[in-house]
């Protein structure tokens, strides 16, 4: 099948999500919009004014790990029904399920872009992102979609056959919230524990978004984009493996 | 879809050797829990469980040549609906198929992909997903054609989650009647609709099947397959036991399961 054709419905797909969504609910996209906002302001609130969190241009600093876990997490929890909800398009005609994934993967991204790029402007006025830093927004959103798209995959075939996946998910970010340095720089953690920073997939590509954004050092941040890389590619592999074994059983489970 | 060509262009499909086997290891352990448990229980068995497997078919061998209006029979189970969904490439691409030209399937016809938005809406998406290899005109055209046909009148501008069964079926019946294609693989495709608006789809859906190259069709209606195929293959226990023109092929099918009571 031509890219052409691929795109085209990957493009069909995501409008459809996105026009089904907003359709006489202005206040849902609001939500949507505004959810990550809300997020920035209540971690701001509590960690800077209130816990006095002293940590240097904290704006950025939630900018750079807050929000690309809240994208990354809510995209994981919000499409690993895709292949149950979206049974009955699978089950009637020729349509490659990750198509699905893709399209939600876009959906979730373009409202994940605007309150992004929203407040990637208040703090750049307010606190000041190093110009050097934000050459490298491309390559680190890059990496953190590849992550969100090989996870989502994963995720979404074994909710197939073990239906319990969505709360095992669940539970598992609860806890890594705690665990991610998003509201906390990495240099609390008592060396120790340090490890856990680095088993984390999902510290692994946020790391890249801070050491651009919030404190800028070439060497740090060519070492942590390389570590996303290998952790993106391990996580793609496992998924890949995962869908090419599942695959052949999964419309019999859906 | 289209892949690995065949070399006779003639022959529209061709499937060979085909095996479809699946893995059933997850019976009794549907849940994260459930394995949570039983490792907990009994790992040595976790552990050491024997995986289960489906084998539906073996050693397929068959072509379809241009022309021919193949009809599917076979019990429930037999594997009439997987080798189908195999053919159309659903399973993932096999180096047991060859196809030449582009494979259309239908399975079932009360598709929803956005309930929110209307009939038009939904008309739409389906005309990208199904007809992608065809010209942005030429999907304007199948929407206005298909619009018309399904008369669903003021309803198509209504969200599709107000549609009743048989109103999605003829929606989306009109949508895929609209061009043949080289291989229609058409699985009980009839049901749903309403009595009037089933004559009339099934005349279109004929001229469909005529114009199409070749067709594989699975209907539990045996009036319905003497009348639209020319071949008959009837699959049992995980191979081809009859293959050869619709009335002896109806008559073997009907002595094999003791009567006319599918």
């Amino acid at each position: 099948m031509s890219l052409k054709s691929n795109f085209l419905k990957v493009y069909t797909l995501t409008l459809a999500d996105m026009k089904g969504r907003y359709r006489n609910t202005f206040a849902g996209f609001l939500w949507v919009m505004f959810n990550p906002l809300i997020m920035f302001a209540v971690h701001s609130i509590v960690f800077k004014h209130i816990l006095r969190l002293d940590v240097d241009r904290y704006f950025v600093f939630l900018l750079a790990g807050l929000l690309p876990w809240v994208f990354m997490t809510s995209t994981i929890q919000a499409t690993a029904n895709t292949f149950l909800t979206m049974r009955d398009v699978l089950m009637s005609f020729q349509i490659n399920p990750l198509s699905l994934l893709f399209s939600k993967l876009l959906d979730n991204f373009i409202n994940f872009i605007i309150p992004f790029f929203f407040l990637f402007f208040f703090v750049f006025f307010n606190e000041g992102i190093p110009l050097k830093g934000i050459a490298y927004l491309p390559l680190n959103l890059t990496l953190m979609l590849l992550m969100t798209l090989s996870l989502n995959i994963l995720v979404s075939t074994l909710q197939v056959f073990y239906r319990d996946v969505q709360y095992v998910i669940q539970f598992g970010f609860s806890i890594l919230y705690f665990l991610t340095p998003i509201f906390y720089p990495e240099s609390l953690v008592p060396a120790q524990y340090q490890w856990i920073m680095r088993i984390n997939p999902f510290y692994a590509v946020i790391k890249p978004f801070q050491n651009s954004l919030w404190n800028f050092n070439q060497t740090m941040l060519n070492e942590s984009i390389v570590s996303a890389s290998l952790f993106v590619a391990v996580v793609s592999a496992a998924s890949y493996l995962t869908w090419k074994r599942k695959r052949n059983e999964l419309y019999l489970y859906i | 879809m289209s892949y690995t060509s065949t070399s006779n262009q003639d022959t529209i499909l061709k499937v060979q050797d085909l095996d479809i086997t699946y893995r059933l290891a997850y019976a009794g352990m549907d849940s994260i829990r459930d394995i949570f448990v039983k490792a907990l229980t009994n790992p040595v068995k976790l552990l050491f469980k024997e995986k289960n497997q489906l084998e539906l078919l073996k050693g397929l061998n068959f072509e379809l040549k241009k022309g021919e209006r193949l009809g599917l029979l076979g019990v429930n189970g037999t594997g009439k609906t997987s080798l189908c969904r195999t053919i159309a490439g659903m399973h993932g691409k096999s180096p047991n198929i060859f196809i030449n030209g582009i494979v259309r399937a239908i399975f079932e016809t009360s598709v929803v992909v956005q309930p929110e938005l209307s009939g038009i809406e939904n008309a739409r998406i389906l005309t990208n997903l199904i007809f992608h290899n065809h010209s942005r005109r030429d999907r304007d055209a199948i929407i206005t054609d298909a619009v018309e046909f399904s008369e669903l009148n003021e309803f198509i501008y209504t969200p599709f989650k107000h549609y009743s069964k048989g109103m999605k079926a003829r929606h989306f019946l009109s949508i895929i009647s609209a061009r043949p294609c080289d291989l229609l693989i058409m699985d009980e495709v009839f049901s749903g609709a309403d009595t009037f608006f089933n004559q009339k789809i099934s005349k279109r859906v004929e001229e469909m099947i005529h114009d199409s190259g070749a067709v594989i069709f699975i209907s539990h209606h045996n009036e319905l397959i003497e009348k639209l195929c020319n071949r008959v293959i009837v699959l049992d226990e995980k191979k081809i036991v009859f293959d050869g023109s619709p009335s002896e092929g109806l008559e073997f099918y009907l002595k094999q399961t003791n009567g006319p009571h599918f």
